[in-house]
């Protein structure tokens, strides 16, 4: 998985693209830590558009970011979400616990 | 560096001995080829300077019995030759060796290449170490499988998916399942399934469906409600697993007694009700978050109550079955799932063969889950209800007065509590701690949640008894007595227990008490004896339990006699 990152003002943005799964675990936490711990950032948006998989331990990757923010204060939420993104978050629940577009 | 110096004539030997000692170097010297190996094994050394032409066994041949020797470890040998032919410095690195020098031999170039060697060495020896790192860490871990394997095999309580009205396959993707299917008889005889699938699969999978079976087999053994034991589920993933580990889990609970089934799916593929044409009867969506997600005190189990149709047959699997993926790409999907279920006798040979057909080749890619749950005909069922129907069939006793109290006790539950708690079970606990009365847990179990029904449906909350005939009787009684629970906001109900002894028999002597306004008991009582299909049943079977059973006048207390032993 790609992630490309940018700050603006006081949000963030990680788009994401290709395989999110268990592999991805080591950038994917690196990057929304590094992101969420500057202190000048205010929220953090993940767009999943150009994500072509996503399976459940993507699903509790993203529960990890959303417990950091959650902790500092800071917004979260999801954009940009595929059909299958949707469908695999609906399943689960997802739209409970984050916003999602 | 140790380094081995190998030369026939003395001179030579001496001169490189010095040398060498100048660079810092450590020296030991053979003076032929078979002295040479002896040395070697012996001493050691980093490195090998190997005259080439010397009487008996030469420093070529030398060379490949020291390779030999060390192998796997690689010696680097530089040849030292006063024969500077192309010839000899091919065949030099031919027979194993690193270099060549040529005599007379010069200082600075002697040092330049034994740095360049040194570099090698010092690769190779990091090299080795990860490599034996390494080596001891894959022992290490096998060792581990091989202990966790055992645990969890051990662990997970299979027996209880015998049960005659469960079919199911589990195939793990790997060594280890991420997915777990559980399944237990409650003290009342309803039947549980739990199916679940932790995050991922493999070990760390596989570790987090410890707390399921941990958590499950004890609160069905217990007679908790469905909802109880999901919050339970949730509360303890919650506190023992790290962020993002969390399991998509449903139970199914299946009453065949009171008739009617229970599902609950959090974050699972949606399960079918199917009849036995194969046509869907029913859906249950994944209605909530999986489990270890949200905390205990935010978590709320949502089930469908659906009523029990005999030959219908629920279905639940985990995603790994409708994801499995053939070499085309394509999943497998719960249209070709459905397709399989024409014939009920057959249907999990017939996924089984669909998904092997399809697959091919190919291997699924994660755990495959899959259980169908059958709703018997009645007739069938009977086999399976308790026991106890004819064992105590004697004539009812009255409910005689003594003194003769081994202990006593009584429990007030307010309105809140009757709302929020899950009263037999909890109240059971307590009682079974006595001497003598574990070993009735099951018929005791049955008693105090009929008595307690009672006493809420009928005396708190007021439902008419007539309410449980006429079509659609089922759900027209579970939604008033749903929203009559949740109005609910004063009442309670006292609960005494006491241990007697009367005449040659130690008693259980239960009292049921409600504050409502009393209801016609003996209709009740009336309305068990005809009704089949329905609820009811339970207070018949409690009379049959039971050496007595007394009503108040208005029917808003209620005691019954249960005998734990008799005294010889």
């Amino acid at each position: 998985m790609n992630i490309q990152t940018s700050i603006s003002h006081d949000q963030s943005l990680m788009r994401m693209s290709g395989r999110f799964d268990f592999n991805a675990h080591k950038v994917f936490r690196e990057t929304y830590q590094q992101l969420l711990d500057n202190s000048a950032v205010k929220s953090l948006t993940l767009d999943l558009s150009q994500v072509e998989y996503l399976d459940s331990s993507a699903l509790g990757m993203l529960l990890q970011p959303k417990e950091k923010a959650d902790a500092l204060n800071k917004v979260i939420r999801l954009q940009n979400c595929s059909q299958l993104a949707k469908d695999v978050l609906a399943i689960a629940n997802f739209d409970k616990l984050f916003d999602i577009s | 560096m140790r380094i081995l110096a190998v030369d026939d004539t003395r001179a030579n030997l001496v001169l490189l001995q010095a040398m060498l000692k100048r660079a810092g170097h450590e020296v030991v010297t053979a003076e032929n080829g078979e002295q040479s190996l002896e040395v070697f094994e012996i001493e050691a050394p980093d490195l090998v300077l190997m005259d080439v032409m010397m009487p008996g066994m030469d420093g070529f041949e030398a060379a490949q019995r020291l390779q030999q020797m060390a192998s796997p470890r690689w010696v680097p040998i530089i040849f030292i030759s006063a024969a500077a032919t192309e010839e000899y410095y091919i065949k030099g690195h031919q027979s194993g060796g690193a270099d060549y020098l040529f005599k007379p031999i010069n200082q600075v170039i002697l040092n330049t290449k034994i740095e360049a060697i040194k570099r090698i060495v010092d690769m190779q020896n990091t090299l080795a170490n990860q490599n034996k790192v390494l080596q001891e860490y894959v022992e290490k871990d096998e060792e581990e499988r091989r202990i966790s394997r055992h645990i969890m095999e051990h662990m997970a309580e299979s027996k209880g998916l015998d049960d005659p009205l469960i079919k199911y396959m589990l195939s793990p993707a790997e060594q280890f399942s991420g997915d777990v299917l559980c399944a237990a008889r409650s003290p009342s005889n309803r039947l549980y399934l739990l199916i679940g699938d932790a995050v991922g699969h493999g070990l760390a999978a596989a570790i987090n469906t410890i707390p399921i079976s941990g958590t499950f087999y004890p609160m069905v053994y217990k007679g908790f409600e469905l909802p109880t034991i999901g919050r339970e589920l949730n509360r303890r993933i919650k506190e023992t697993m790290p962020t993002g580990c969390f399991v998509a889990c449903g139970i199914v609970m299946v009453d065949p007694m009171e008739s009617y089934v229970e599902v609950w799916n959090a974050g699972l593929p949606t399960f079918y009700c199917i009849d036995s044409f194969g046509n869907v009867m029913d859906t249950f969506e994944s209605s909530q978050l999986p489990l270890g997600v949200l905390s205990g005190s935010q978590y709320e189990v949502e089930s469908q109550i659906v009523p029990y149709m005999p030959g219908n047959q629920i279905v639940v699997f985990s995603d790994g079955l409708i994801e499995a993926e053939n070499s085309e790409q394509e999943f497998f999907g719960v249209e070709r799932l459905l397709s399989c279920l024409n014939h009920p006798e057959n249907r999990m040979d017939d996924i089984k063969h669909a998904l092997e057909e399809f697959l091919g080749d190919e291997k699924p890619h994660d755990d495959v889950t899959l259980a169908l749950i059958d709703m018997p005909f009645q007739d069938q069922i009977s086999s399976y209800a308790i026991e106890a129907r004819s064992e105590q069939a004697t004539p009812q006793a009255g409910i005689e007065e003594t003194d003769d109290i081994q202990w006593q006790t009584s429990f007030h539950m307010g309105a809140e509590e009757i709302k929020n708690l899950d009263l037999t079970p909890m109240l059971l606990s307590v009682i079974t701690q006595f001497k003598g009365v574990e070993s009735h847990n099951q018929k005791l179990f049955l008693i105090l949640s009929e008595l307690l029904n009672n006493a809420l449906d009928h005396g708190l909350l007021e439902l008419d008894s007539s309410l449980k005939t006429g079509p659609d009787a089922f759900e027209t009684y579970l939604n008033a007595r749903h929203e009559r629970l949740a109005a609910m906001t004063q009442g309670y109900i006292v609960i005494s227990a006491r241990k007697i002894r009367l005449h040659d028999e130690l008693i259980l002597r239960l009292t049921i008490e409600d504050s409502g306004k009393g209801f016609d008991h003996k209709k009740v009582l009336e309305n068990a004896g005809e009704s089949v299909q329905m609820h009811g049943r339970g207070i018949k079977l409690v009379q049959q339990l039971c050496r007595g059973m007394k009503y108040s006048e208005t029917g808003s207390s209620v005691t019954v006699d249960y005998t734990l032993d008799h005294l010889v």
